[in-house]
């Protein structure tokens, strides 16, 4: 067995979970977060990178999931529409409800606007990081921000400022506190 | 759902869509194969890219108005990097052919070409289909390789007929390492010219991120060799504009990923314009810009814009996409009816699953 084989069965048995609900901020449904974070952990792990635990691979492997997302968006459009007919329903709650209005939202935009939502809202990263991670400009996420935003703001009537930043960061990250328990 | 802020939103869906997976005991036993045996071709082809031992060698094929691409992945046996393989003074100089204004392709033009750059075996290629009629090169992706095997050979091929034509570009994918230098009694700031023959181009990367094109000529004298390392980049996309020879450097397809950053990548397009083996113009192509379309439609968009940047071309004959883009070419002509040709070949190595192209080579030689 190949060195990296434990350690990919490491991350995808503790910690794919984790990785498919990040996934689906992305993609809209389960299905189709699976499949990213399998990209995902692929490209992660074809390069050779030596990583201590599971802990630091995954935090590759949610790297590579915008990505891997903005790639099979751009061969499949079709797909993404799909994918609005196919948001994953949760029980319904107010809050859940609110949720996926809102994935359904996300769903709506082209990838990399929606790359540039969750990355900005959801991992709270600059306008400077994204760009990086996406290997745009920064010219060009902050207009894939400024569109969005105004589109979600109008259609959810939610604050969505992306100039702003975030009004509390988490102090503890509880899939990586998971990960370690 | 008024004022609620979009961050909380979304990270409390995401607690609760977590919260309503199944265990990744399930996902792993579904997928982890799967995974894990990509994950080992990956490896495997990455390897033997980074070794040399897959090395692919890019051949254009011209002959009147029509461009035909091959590729065939030369394994192990081939030279790997220059200077061992690289011809000598003597060699690029000596064999120099004696083109003349018109010159009319012939089977022996190919013996011109330094051994290391001869034809490449022809025969039926593995994988593709080629159409006659219409000219159109189609890759079958490949099977997966063996794990323990170099990727196969891949080949698009010309088809026997009147359509084979002496080699008039050999682009070699070699990998490089950064501080390799060509001979340097080469003249750097020989700019081509209308009537040199091109011998050869190479394309490559090295380092990951890195690419190199070197472009070869014999000029119209017949005598004197060029070769100019031309660029070396990063696969980020932009031009190149400085340099004689124009090359963008990228993937066919999104490969958005830690060694090609190639997101907003200017496609690889370029094209000689050949006319029997001597340059009489060149077209370049690229897209200036990523529409986050699909390759294949930016590669539609970016041959259109042929006549636009050069209204002196013309896209006349079509272009090759496979089903995973691996291929495409396409031709040129002038109003005034005079059929030049040039070839736009970008291949990956085989074995190597969609969307991770490791190398893909094309280019073009702008003259003044």
């Amino acid at each position: 067995m190949a060195s990296w084989q434990p350690l990919l069965m490491d991350v995808m048995r503790r910690r794919s979970h984790a990785l498919i609900a990040y996934a689906g901020l992305f993609t809209g449904n389960t299905a189709d977060a699976e499949d990213v974070v399998q990209e995902a952990l692929i490209r992660t792990f074809s390069r050779g990178r030596r990583f201590e635990n599971a802990v630091a691979a995954e935090s590759y492997v949610r790297r590579a999931i915008p990505s891997v997302f903005i790639d099979r968006g751009r061969s499949a459009t079709s797909a993404w529409r799909a994918h609005n007919r196919a948001i994953d329903r949760a029980p319904h709650s107010v809050d859940i409800d609110a949720q996926v209005d809102v994935r359904r939202a996300l769903t709506k935009l082209p990838p990399r606007e929606r790359s540039c939502m969750v990355l900005r809202f959801f991992d709270d990263l600059t306008v400077p990081q994204i760009a990086a991670q996406l290997g745009l400009s920064d010219g060009a996420v902050k207009r894939y921000l400024s569109d969005a935003s105004k589109r979600i703001a109008k259609e959810l009537a939610v604050k969505a400022d992306w100039e702003s930043p975030p009004e509390s960061v988490r102090v503890v990250d509880t899939h990586v506190q998971q990960a370690r328990d | 759902m008024e004022n609620e802020d979009l961050r909380d939103l979304l990270k409390s869906g995401y607690d609760t869509h977590a919260a309503q997976l199944h265990s990744g005991d399930d996902f792993a036993a579904r997928h982890h194969g799967r995974v894990s045996r990509a994950v080992g071709r990956r490896r495997m082809a990455r390897q033997a890219a980074v070794t040399g031992g897959a090395l692919a060698s890019v051949s254009a094929l011209a002959v009147g108005g029509v461009a035909i691409g091959h590729a065939v992945n030369r394994g192990t046996a081939a030279p790997l990097a220059p200077p061992s393989t690289s011809p000598t003074a003597t060699q690029w100089a000596s064999p120099s052919p004696s083109p003349s204004p018109t010159p009319t392709p012939s089977a022996d033009s190919a013996t011109d070409l330094p051994a290391w750059a001869a034809p490449l075996p022809s025969g039926p290629p593995q994988g593709v289909v080629v159409d006659d009629a219409t000219l159109r090169l189609v890759l079958d992706a490949p099977a997966p390789a063996p794990a323990a095997a170099p990727p196969a050979s891949v080949a698009c091929g010309a088809p026997a007929g009147p359509y084979v034509a002496p080699i008039l570009v050999d682009a070699t994918a070699r990998i490089l390492r950064p501080d390799t230098t060509y001979p340097t009694f080469l003249d750097p700031s020989y700019v081509p010219q209308p009537g040199d023959r091109l011998v050869k181009l190479q394309f490559g990367t090295y380092q990951a991120d890195q690419f190199f094109v070197s472009v070869s000529l014999v000029n119209h004298e017949g005598a004197q060799a060029w070769v100019r390392d031309a660029a070396t980049g990063q696969f980020s996309g932009g031009e190149s504009a400085d340099y004689n020879v124009i090359a963008q450097g990228g993937v066919l397809g999104p490969d958005n990923n830690a060694d090609f950053a190639t997101d907003d990548v200017d496609f690889l397009y370029g094209a000689v314009v050949v006319q029997g083996g001597v340059i009489v113009g060149h077209a370049d192509l690229w897209s200036p810009t990523d529409t986050g379309s699909d390759s294949m439609t930016t590669a539609l968009s970016t041959v259109n814009e042929v006549s636009a940047r050069d209204a002196d071309t013309e896209v006349i004959y079509d272009y090759g996409v496979g089903p995973l883009g691996h291929v495409l070419w396409c031709s040129g002509t002038k109003p005034s009816g005079t059929v030049d040709a040039y070839a736009v070949v970008g291949t990956r190595l085989p074995g190597v699953e969609a969307f991770d192209y490791s190398m893909l080579w094309a280019g073009a030689v702008e003259y003044h």
